[in-house]
């Protein structure tokens, strides 16, 4: 589903980040190649497996900095994700973990509902309201009903 | 206490302050909250009801009065996009209530939150966010103006858990004094994306400030609490504000049926001291939500 700030992706037409599918989530394992951080968008690369060839959709390149991760070309990965047919032909995964097999390295991307781990921890997505936690305000305790709120939306 | 010393006892003034206007106000917020979204029409916007309980809603020290409630809300979001560090924020809420038994507290609120949230690296952030809240009450008395501030830290330690920290700074000004407050609050949490779909968190917050209280007849009205004493109309009872503590533990869940249907419970604990003396109160609520 999009979301708000998302981009459209120009050559895939694939909504970034909101594009996750968790319908379609599946493991995808294969050889790395052509890791390219734009300045804008997902750090991307491609996939290739014994049947298909990917492009994998990542995380912004200062998260992917972050993780201090390398990624040669030819290095075997195991990828899970979103998979998505863009418009241009192309086959898709947008990412929710990398397993980088020779350095045993995991990169997380998204939670397990497909949450970016880049835009925070995601607390507080279950709506606005109540409760403590998350939420701004509080319980009816010392504020004088169930006022308040604050955060939402993933 | 007989209507006459409660009359006596009503020392405190109607202040001529925020509380005067609130109803016009409120009446241009919906403007407001569609000014504050330049792109109305995209995700961001979401609406819901709850139905909840809250067993001492006089917050008395005496037993007190258990109500029920049912309130709507639409609201806007403007969370990271995560492209960046850094990112401004915004989320402004119109909310309505009704209560089942005491109908003075049924409320219309508004408020907005603007902040800012920095990410200095992966897994780790930092959101300030002040706001302002706007509320309006059947009973007039508590009709009131609030702002205050938001610090928070949150953490995720695994793929599906984080952690949260949170400092609340809140003054809200009410019509009368009594129901008038300041408080401070600090608390934690941890989260877990269970499944897919089901999202539960665990809270705890310590707050200190002011708070009315129902006190009974048995309270002599010269018993230090003359100040702000007065006869609360919705109450039925005298109100005095106690300065005190409270500690609160919640647990919250929130089920994503679809990418726009979502519902939610929760439920609070909280005991709360102060020098009149404490009790526990017990809250919850369940609703469902849409985005669009």
């Amino acid at each position: 589903m999009a979301e708000e700030g998302d981009t459209v992706l120009p050559e895939s037409g694939i909504h970034y980040p909101g594009g996750f599918d968790p319908n379609t989530v599946g493991e995808v394992r294969g050889t790395a190649s052509g890791l390219t951080r734009p300045e804008r968008g997902p750090v991307r690369f491609r996939l290739d497996s014994e049947r298909n060839s990917y492009t994998v959709l990542t995380a912004p390149a200062w998260f992917w900095s972050d993780l201090k991760s390398e990624l040669s070309d030819g290095a075997p990965v195991r990828v899970r994700g979103s998979k998505s047919l863009g418009r241009d032909g192309n086959l898709y995964i947008i990412a929710q973990e990398v397993e980088i097999e020779q350095a045993g390295e995991h990169l997380a991307f998204r939670d397990e509902g497909g949450f970016p781990l880049w835009k925070g921890s995601g607390a507080g997505r279950m709506g606005r309201g109540n409760g403590i936690g998350s939420s701004m305000g509080g319980p009816s305790g010392m504020r004088g009903g169930p006022g308040g709120a604050a955060r939402g939306r993933r | 206490m007989d209507a006459g010393s409660a009359g006596e006892a009503t020392m405190e003034r109607r202040s001529a302050g925020p509380g005067k206007n609130i109803p016009s106000i409120l009446a241009v917020f919906p403007l407001i909250l569609l000014l504050a979204n330049p792109r109305v029409g995209l995700a961001g916007w979401e609406a819901g009801t709850l139905a909840g309980f809250d067993t001492n809603v006089d917050r008395s020290v005496d037993g007190g009065e258990r109500d029920g409630f049912l309130s709507g809300y639409v609201g806007y979001s403007r969370l990271p996009t995560g492209e960046k560090r850094w990112d401004f924020t915004w989320s402004s809420t119109l909310e309505g209530g009704v209560y089942a038994r005491i109908s003075d507290l049924d409320y219309v609120t508004f408020t907005a939150a603007p902040g800012i949230v920095v990410v200095p690296r992966a897994f780790f952030s930092l959101g300030i966010s002040p706001f302002l809240e706007v509320k309006a009450v059947r009973d007039q008395d508590q009709s009131a103006v609030a702002f205050g501030g938001r610090v928070r830290l949150e953490e995720r330690i695994r793929r599906n858990l984080y952690l949260g920290q949170y400092y609340a700074y809140t003054n809200s000004r009410a019509e009368t004094d009594t129901f008038s407050f300041t408080e401070h609050s600090v608390g934690a949490f941890i989260g877990v994306a269970a499944t897919s779909a089901l999202q539960v968190e665990l809270g705890y917050e310590f707050t200190r400030g002011d708070s009315f209280r129902t006190i009974g007849t048995s309270v002599p009205s010269g018993s230090g609490f003359g100040m702000h004493r007065r006869f609360s109309s919705a109450f039925g009872a005298d109100v005095v504000r106690d300065e005190v503590d409270r500690h609160a533990v919640s647990l919250s869940a929130g089920m994503d049926w679809t990418p726009s249907l979502f519902s939610r419970a929760g439920y609070t604990a909280a005991d709360t001291e102060g020098d009149l003396g404490s009790y526990v109160s017990h809250s919850g609520f369940a609703g469902v939500g849409y985005r669009f």
